[in-house]
């Protein structure tokens, strides 16, 4: 075996080397940091891996396609956050009809970019039959009539429903989810502007946004591009029905940024799926890095020590192996047996090695005939003696740096492949995400997703620059030709 | 030159072998899907003969005599690894058989929509190719001259950027910024110009507008690298003992780039852009789905996609190992052609 002590001393020596080269420091630095994120995601982000299937009730709180947190500290703008609210006051009427409970939430508005959503939840039993109304209470209060001849004096309705329900029920209530709500807004506001005999812009109600008219300033812009009303909202969940028990009443609203890289559109946490990123792309390209270090150094040890006719064969079969596409392999293999990540490092496993391999190769044959070998040889070591103590030491670093280099290549492939729909689906990495972004035409808009275009991808850059200029300082170290005169 | 010949036959051979294990991996992976798709089909073609046919005595007879029939004229019969040998001979003579859901030009065969489909594939890769190469290698040079320089010290951190860059990651941003925000390009649409609308001129001019933007990025994310690689390696040379004793001589700097060194740089520089040009095929064919150019990633994508269509994805694994093998071949004639001293055998590999 390496004795221990002489491994050690010899990465004590390249890491003192290091020091002299600004950008495999640098290298160094962001693969560490890297390194640390993905070993940290179980305890940052725990079971998200397993939660990223497209409508998982995770993410049912959140916003959809929010912006960074941190675009709120930058722009001048105030941006809605995301938010639980917590006051409330609670009234409820025992009746020896139907009964009804009423839960009204306030909600300070300040915010200019208006809040994204609004969640209403709520669950309980009722024995038949209950009705459910969501209104809300604006700051200005304009004269407005509810549909089918309701006076809600000066509320909005958003919803207003009749519903049959025997036992437990539990409902969640999404403003953007629900057509009902936009159409409810649409009919109430229209009604207004009819009264009010402005010659305000009607957009039909298809293009109206409910939460910013729910927050929007009574104007011409109210329906089409509301200016943001600040001010105290109360927000009413009322439910009717015979023997009605509620449980619990909840309403969050989803803020305009969420999160430190922002949501996808389907309410994912990207950070939360860029650490998993992180993770599983080094899980791929370290294993592939590792294997790549272990079969190229004894392929080129071998190959180098033995020479002759072993070498002769040992080349051939490098040089058909050296000639084999890779992505072919990878798509039949992938799309006809199994896309799971295991099966994808395996193969690079099996084939990557082969372009380190000739250079150990070549490195080995000059190592095998030093004449500190040859001493070596006429005291009478053995052959595994002199690979293991003389030999592998010199050629280890060489291995390391090919390996390295190897490892941005994988985690492309690896992101480039759910590009292709060969990806593992049971996981997340950053080529999850752009894949998502791809098929959701998140090109097109550039507001509502540039973070979930830019992150996944940076994440790939910092790890390749990371990587690659370690692997170039590691390579200038090791051989001191190639420095620059 | 019997040297030469000998060297050109081994490179030939190793060729044809690495073609035919490729050939049988990918036909071998791909039997088994065949193998039960085919016994579907058989089974159901066997059921629909039986309700066409008018008074049959036996009909679970006649439906085992049916299902035999199309057994046979789909080679279920005969055991799987010469079934393996089959049709990694189809596969060689080009025969992948029909599409289920993509035409081209009105023909399902595989090998029609494929060849449909290469040119533009081509088209794009090849122009980005020679661009950035050309670029490159004379942006290497310039900086392995003045090695050392600001220019050269940007380059090398420019490379290794651009090295770690996935070129359809910069395609998705360029689009989002340059299509979607600023408008400067027309949209990403997988269908081209009609050459009978426009007249020739009007055509090339769609064509090129159309791929700006694609090529534009491609170059970005390689030339960078490339340039980096020529330097490294016109460096290397550099410090060379017969540079050293050239320019002790007195020779002019300009002769001993132009003249010395770039004769010795020349095959590995040639060699690493063919081969580097065959690595990034992939990169391009993910690329091509970002920018719904209508090549053969594309291709691939919509097959993928479709589920069914294992011809197409075969056809395609097997288009694009040739082009790989045949492209790897060329780059190692090329170079036992520009640097005579490579021999065959171990000494030919060590280089």
């Amino acid at each position: 075996m390496v004795r221990l002590e002489d491994l050690k001393a010899d990465i004590i020596e390249t890491l003192t080397e290091f020091k002299r080269h600004k950008i495999g420091l640098i290298g160094i630095g962001l693969i560490a940091f890297m390194i640390l994120v993905g070993l940290l995601a179980p305890v940052v982000a725990p079971g998200v891996a397993d939660d990223w299937d497209r409508g998982h009730p995770r993410w049912n709180q959140n916003p959809s396609q929010a912006a960074p947190v941190w675009v709120d500290w930058i722009t001048r703008d105030d941006y809605a956050r995301q938010e639980h609210l917590q006051d409330y006051e609670y009234e409820e009427v025992e009746r020896t009809g139907p009964n009804y409970h009423r839960y009204t939430f306030t909600y300070d508005m300040q915010a200019d970019r208006l809040p994204k959503e609004i969640f209403f939840e709520y669950s309980g039993s009722a024995d038949r039959y209950t009705h459910r109304r969501i209104i809300i209470e604006r700051p200005d209060s304009p004269e407005l009539e509810g549909q089918a001849g309701f006076r809600t004096s000066g509320n909005l309705v958003i919803v207003d429903e009749p519903r049959s329900e025997e036992g437990e029920f539990r409902e969640t209530i999404t403003t953007m989810r629900r057509m009902s709500i936009r159409d409810n807004l649409y009919t109430q506001i229209r009604a207004y502007q009819r009264r009010q005999d402005y010659n305000w812009s009607d957009p039909g109600s298809r293009d109206v946004n409910p939460v910013q008219t729910i927050f929007g300033q009574a104007n011409e812009n109210w329906l089409e591009t509301p200016d943001p009303l600040k001010g105290e909202y109360n927000i009413t969940i009322e439910l009717t029905g015979n023997n009605l028990e509620l449980d619990e009443a909840d309403v969050h609203i989803g803020g305009a940024v969420y999160g430190v890289f922002g949501t996808d559109r389907d309410r994912r946490d990207i950070f939360l799926g860029w650490i998993w990123g992180a993770r599983f792309g080094l899980y791929a390209g370290g294993i592939v890095a590792l294997t790549t270090i272990l079969f190229s150094t004894t392929y080129g040890m071998t190959s180098a020590y033995y020479g002759g006719w072993v070498d002769e064969f040992m080349s051939r079969i490098h040089e058909i192996i050296m000639g084999i596409p890779t992505l072919p392999i990878l798509i039949i293999v992938l799309e006809f047996y199994s896309n799971s990540i295991n099966m994808f490092v395996l193969i690079y496993a099996l084939l990557m090695w082969r372009g380190a391999a000739r250079v150990i190769r070549a490195r080995g044959l000059q190592v095998a005939q030093d004449t500190y070998i040859e001493a070596a040889e006429s005291l009478g070591s053995g052959s595994a003696r002199i690979i293991t103590k003389h030999m592998i030491p010199q050629i280890l670093p060489y291995a390391v740096a090919q390996a390295a280099l190897l490892v941005p290549i994988v985690i492309m492939a690896e992101a480039g492949l759910h590009i292709l729909g060969l990806g593992d689906p049971n996981i997340v990495t950053w080529g999850t995400i752009l894949n998502d972004a791809h098929t959701a035409q998140a090109v097109t808009h550039w507001q509502e997703s540039w973070f979930w275009i830019l992150f996944p991808g940076l994440g790939m850059v910092v790890i390749g620059f990371g990587f690659i200029s370690t692997g170039m300082a590691l390579e200038r170290i090791i051989n001191p030709e190639m420095k620059q005169r | 030159m019997p040297a030469s010949w000998k060297y050109f036959a081994f490179r030939t051979l190793n060729m044809v072998v690495v073609l035919v294990i490729v050939v049988l991996i990918l036909s071998a992976s791909y039997s088994t899907l065949a193998e039960r798709e085919l016994e579907t089909t058989a089974r159901s073609q066997a059921q629909n003969d039986l309700e066409a046919a008018e008074g049959v005595d036996n009909p679970t007879e006649f439906l085992e005599r049916r299902t035999e029939h199309y057994r046979r004229r789909y080679n279920l019969h005969i055991p799987r690894w010469q079934r393996i040998f089959y049709s990694a001979w189809d596969v060689l003579t080009l025969d992948f058989g029909t599409s289920q859901e993509i035409t081209y030009g009105g023909s399902s065969y595989v090998i029609d929509i494929i060849m449909g489909y290469l040119p533009n594939t081509i088209l794009l890769f090849t122009t980005a190719a020679f661009i950035y190469t050309a670029m490159g290698i004379a942006v290497g040079l310039k900086a392995a001259q003045v090695a050392g320089s600001k220019l050269d010290k940007f380059l090398s951190l420019f490379g290794i950027t651009a090295s770690s860059l996935p070129m359809w990651w910069v395609g998705m941003l360029a689009i989002l910024i340059f299509v979607y925000t600023l408008g400067w390009f027309p949209r990403p649409e997988p269908r081209f110009p009609r050459i009978e609308n426009l007249g020739l001129l009007g055509y090339i001019r769609e064509i090129l507008y159309k791929m700006a933007l694609p090529l534009i990025t491609i170059i970005f994310v390689l030339f960078g690298g490339r340039a980096w690689v020529t330097r490294n390696l016109v460096t290397g040379i550099l410090q060379d003992d017969y540079i050293m004793a050239a320019r002790a001589k007195g020779i002019p700097e300009r002769k001993v780039i132009y003249g010395h060194t770039l004769k010795t740089a020349a095959p590995p520089v040639i060699t690493s852009a063919i081969l580097a040009l065959l690595m990034s095929m992939g990169g391009a064919m993910i690329s091509e789905i970002v920018f719904q150019w209508p090549g053969m990633g594309y291709l691939l994508r919509r097959a993928i996609f479709w589920q069914t269509d294992v011809p197409v994805i075969l056809g395609i694994s097997f288009i694009m190992s040739f082009l790989f093998i045949f492209g790897y071949y060329l780059a190692d004639l090329i170079y036992g052609f520009l640097d005579p001293r490579v021999e065959v055998g171990s000494q030919g590999a060590s280089r």
